[in-house]
């Protein structure tokens, strides 16, 4: 686990989520020692407070440092992730010392809408055209021979 | 981690002409299978194409992998077309069926 990264000190969490049952969040880091560990175990659930999507912050531990940050969400029901970020700062060398929004790597939503057309068969806009079925009157008289006795 | 590409389905466009009809909505979340999300009715219409929006987000959105609509007019009924607009959610996990999101450890840029 260990690497070149620089420790940082942790302090909040923020996630945009919707859930539909009771849900939780765990947050792992590699320091004191090298071995990831558990240092917060948030329970959560945003449809006991509104209906949609929420955004949810929770702080961290004064301590909780670490050069590796680990999330893990778990949900008794449902649940759609939008996004996620830690604030955090760096604690020892890289020169940046200043806090800062860290954006966590979550599959992005469309913010906007697709439209997907139906399959239903097509209505002609133009007309076609039928003949009748009439039988046709001939332009000339013919004649026609008369039954007679013989 | 789940991977399928679950949509939200906000709302369903038709052009028709025609009775008064019923319409439902199906999908396979949650749960899985196909079951109906919204019920809602179509009013009558006597314009050649008349059009008629039917809500699939409230109170929430109707959510799914595959969907089917449903309409059964009480008279004739000419159906010409119809469009669904929809988005595809990021990270989408059914809990009760042992899923979660978890990413690997994170360096965080520095």
């Amino acid at each position: 686990m260990a690497g070149f990264q620089y420790t940082k000190l942790f302090a909040i969490v923020e996630i945009d989520v919707d859930t539909d049952a009771a849900s939780e969040l765990i947050i792992k880091v590699d320091r004191p020692g090298d071995d990831m560990h558990q240092v917060l175990n948030f329970a959560f659930n945003t449809e006991a407070t509104t209906t949609g999507r929420r955004t949810v912050t929770v702080s961290l531990p004064g301590s909780t440092r670490g050069r590796l940050f680990q999330p893990k969400i778990t949900s008794q029901g449902v649940l759609r992730l939008y996004g996620m970020r830690v604030y955090a700062k760096v604690l020892d060398g890289g020169g940046k010392t200043s806090w800062r929004w860290y954006t966590i790597p979550v599959v992005p939503t469309q913010e906007d809408w697709q439209t997907f057309p139906l399959p239903i068969p097509r209505t002609q806009e133009g007309w076609e055209s039928a003949q009748l079925p009439i039988r046709p009157t001939p332009k000339e008289a013919s004649w026609v021979p008369l039954p007679m006795d013989k | 981690m789940p991977l399928e590409r679950v949509k939200q389905f906000k709302d369903l466009t038709i052009h028709y002409r025609g009775s008064a009809a019923t319409f439902k909505f199906y999908s396979d979340l949650p749960g899985g299978s196909m079951a109906v999300r919204r019920t809602l009715d179509i009013p009558a219409s006597s314009a050649d194409h008349g059009t008629h929006t039917l809500l699939l987000d409230n109170p929430d959105y109707v959510e799914g992998n595959l969907f089917y609509p449903w309409i059964k007019p009480t008279g004739e009924f000419r159906l010409f077309g119809g469009v669904i607009r929809f988005r595809v959610i990021g990270v989408y996990m059914d809990g009760s069926k042992g899923e979660f999101w978890e990413t690997q450890p994170l360096g965080l840029g520095v």
